[in-house]
């Protein structure tokens, strides 16, 4: 069996998760991603049924996100502009490759979930 | 020359070159053609010049599966149901002549490109002005908006252009009853095609009216053309000779009905973060010039090649701002998205969202469990009404939200947010069902006499001098609505019996 670099990515968020909390990196990109947010609270809204759906855990999903990022070649910038940019590339790659969200109907892009999913855990105080 | 069926004396005789059954799109269309191709012309039609309910009701029938409205879907007088047409025109696609055999779609024994020079006449007949349909250069050229530059090669935008629309019992009126080479007989209905004792050829066509008279034409060459259910009604109830249906030898006649399938309301939500994106001529239908023009959204016929696919056409129209009504559980999300959607957007404006809702038409799979039959109840003039069987299948359930989903990937890579809002059930409910009132397949077209009622020329197989016009031929329907269709065959059939092709 080979070991995928999303099984890697995975194992590492899980890890991440044991240690309970955010690293500071971490918690900088978390920031910088949910500031991209014109409205938290309805991003959150988005989220929450996602999250509960699917089980879904916090550090997983900003690592997953990141991971997304990054293949559009993101560095770790917080200038909003850019990640937006960032953002827009990721969510037409999503759209491009299958990776789709339906959240009522809705089909939103796994990057665009991952960010409302973002939202919620940090209005439940879990980031 | 208009001639009321109903003063022809009883057992009166007529002969004539051509007898033309039914003056709707096809058949107003094959008169005029030959208004002046020296041949003796009579077109019959079954109604007046306006519409009276006695003769309406002669539509009537019985539905089979969906309950179907046979007598409301059809209008029967001169101009047949261009009479209350809405206009849409556009012509098939490429693919649509192809046959999807993995899908049981036949192919057409024509090409596009076959059609094309009659689709261009068709255009002049159906007033649609001189702009091509799939160029959108001098769309953009005349409005100045450029069609939506959705990634990825699924979906495109494809245009319809609006015939005024064109009600062919009174655009082309003049034409046809002032040609000294045609006679008109209204009132006056075939019940009876009578071939030869061979069913070779068509011998005689018996006509009844309302008021009790019964008459003969005794044409040289015959072209019925009455309508999708109606051309197979009249060959199935012409059974004197022929004891399944003339023409019916290998138990086609009325089977492989066809129906666009569209649903009540609308099949999918689109949410987009800034209300200016979406161009005016999507959402409204605008005049150009001398045309009347809307764009919609239909896969690309390379997707539906790879996918086996079957064909949409997608509508949008402004549906209400985001969290405005309705307040709908399934619309609670709205403002969410939107917002969701802005965050996203470099460059900000204060625009508002918008949600727009799509209605679609959807290509059916031809199947020979729909279709139409004799039932046993009998009209006014003791024809037995026709049967409907016609259900659509999980097939087109799965194609349409295939469709959708190819709809959302592409507005989602695009900027906006798609909620797709057919449910994915085995079966159809019949509320969920909507159609387009446009009849089609009953007489299938096929050069093998075994999978088709006509050859390429619309010939019935076997019979030398019967001809059937209108969508009944029709082997595949695409998504998009007949009549543009209907006309350009009329037109080539015209043309084919002017040469001398057709005999």
């Amino acid at each position: 069996m080979t070991l995928s670099r999303r099984h890697l990515l995975t194992g590492i968020a899980l890890l991440s998760l044991w240690s309970r909390g955010l690293h500071a990196s971490e918690a900088d990109a978390a920031d910088a991603l949910l500031a991209l947010l014109d409205d938290r609270a309805t991003a959150a809204g988005l989220g929450s049924s996602w999250v509960q759906k699917d089980h879904l855990q916090p550090d997983a999903i900003l690592e997953q996100l990141q991971v997304r990022l990054r293949q559009q070649g993101w560095a770790g910038e917080v200038n909003p502009d850019h990640l937006r940019s960032l953002m827009g590339a990721a969510v037409a790659e999503d759209f491009r490759s299958g990776a789709i969200v339906t959240i009522e109907g809705w089909q939103v892009a796994r990057t665009q979930a991952e960010l409302c999913a973002l939202a919620y855990f940090a209005s439940q105080g879990i980031l | 020359m208009f001639i009321d069926g109903r003063g022809v004396p009883q057992g009166t005789t007529i002969e004539t070159d051509i007898a033309i059954i039914g003056a709707g799109a096809a058949g107003i269309t094959l008169a005029r053609e030959l208004r002046d191709a020296k041949r003796q012309v009579t077109l019959i039609e079954s109604g007046g010049l306006e519409s009276d309910d006695a003769t309406q009701a002669l539509y009537e029938g019985e539905s089979g599966a969906v309950e179907y409205p046979l007598a409301e879907s059809r209008l029967r007088f001169f101009g047949g149901t261009t009479n209350h047409w809405g206009g849409w025109c556009r012509p098939l696609m490429p693919i649509d002549f192809e046959g999807r055999g993995a899908l049981g779609i036949p192919a057409w024994p024509l090409t596009r490109a076959d059609l094309n020079p009659y689709y261009r006449r068709s255009q002049q007949i159906c007033q649609l002005g001189a702009f091509d349909f799939d160029d959108w250069r001098p769309w953009q050229e005349k409005t100045g908006l450029a069609p939506l530059p959705l990634p990825g090669d699924e979906i495109a935008t494809r245009f319809f252009i609006y015939s005024p629309p064109t009600r062919f019992g009174e655009t082309y009126r003049d034409d046809v009853a002032n040609a000294a080479s045609i006679a008109i007989y209204l009132n006056s209905n075939v019940v009876e095609i009578l071939p030869d004792a061979a069913a070779h050829r068509i011998e005689r066509l018996k006509i009844a009216t309302l008021s009790g008279a019964v008459f003969e034409i005794r044409p040289k060459l015959c072209i019925l053309a009455t309508g999708g259910i109606e051309n197979a009604r009249l060959l199935l109830a012409s059974n004197s000779v022929q004891t399944t249906g003339l023409g019916n030898g290998n138990d086609l006649v009325g089977r492989y009905f066809m129906e666009h399938v569209t649903a009540p309301g609308q099949v999918a939500a689109i949410a987009m973060a800034d209300e200016t994106r979406i161009p005016y001529y999507y959402l409204h239908t605008p005049d150009v010039d001398s045309a009347s023009m809307r764009a919609i959204l239909m896969p690309t016929d390379d997707y539906l090649r790879r996918t086996n696919g079957l064909g949409i056409s997608l509508s949008i129209y402004e549906a209400h701002k985001p969290g405005a009504e309705p307040k709908t559980d399934p619309a609670r999300l709205e403002p969410s998205v939107v917002t969701l959607l802005r965050s996203m957007e470099a460059g900000k404006t204060a625009r508002s969202g918008m949600i727009y809702g799509v209605a679609c038409a959807l290509e059916p799979v031809p199947s020979p469990e729909n279709r139409v039959t004799l039932a046993q109840d009998r009209d006014a003039l003791g024809l037995p009404k026709s049967r409907l069987t016609w259900r659509p299948t999980r097939t087109e359930r799965d194609a349409m939200n295939r469709n959708l989903t190819a709809l959302a990937r592409a507005f989602g890579a695009w900027g906006g947010a798609v909620q797709v809002q057919v449910s994915d059930a085995a079966d159809w409910a019949d509320p969920e069902i909507g159609w387009g009132n446009h009849h089609m397949g009953t007489t299938r077209m096929s050069s093998d006499p075994k999978q088709g009622v006509v050859d390429a020329d619309g010939r019935v197989h076997g019979i030398a001098n019967l001809f059937i016009a209108g969508s009944s031929v029709f082997p595949s329907c695409g998504p998009v609505n007949p009549t543009f269709t209907i006309v350009a065959l009329a037109i080539r059939m015209a043309d084919h019996i002017k040469t001398g092709r057709l005999g």
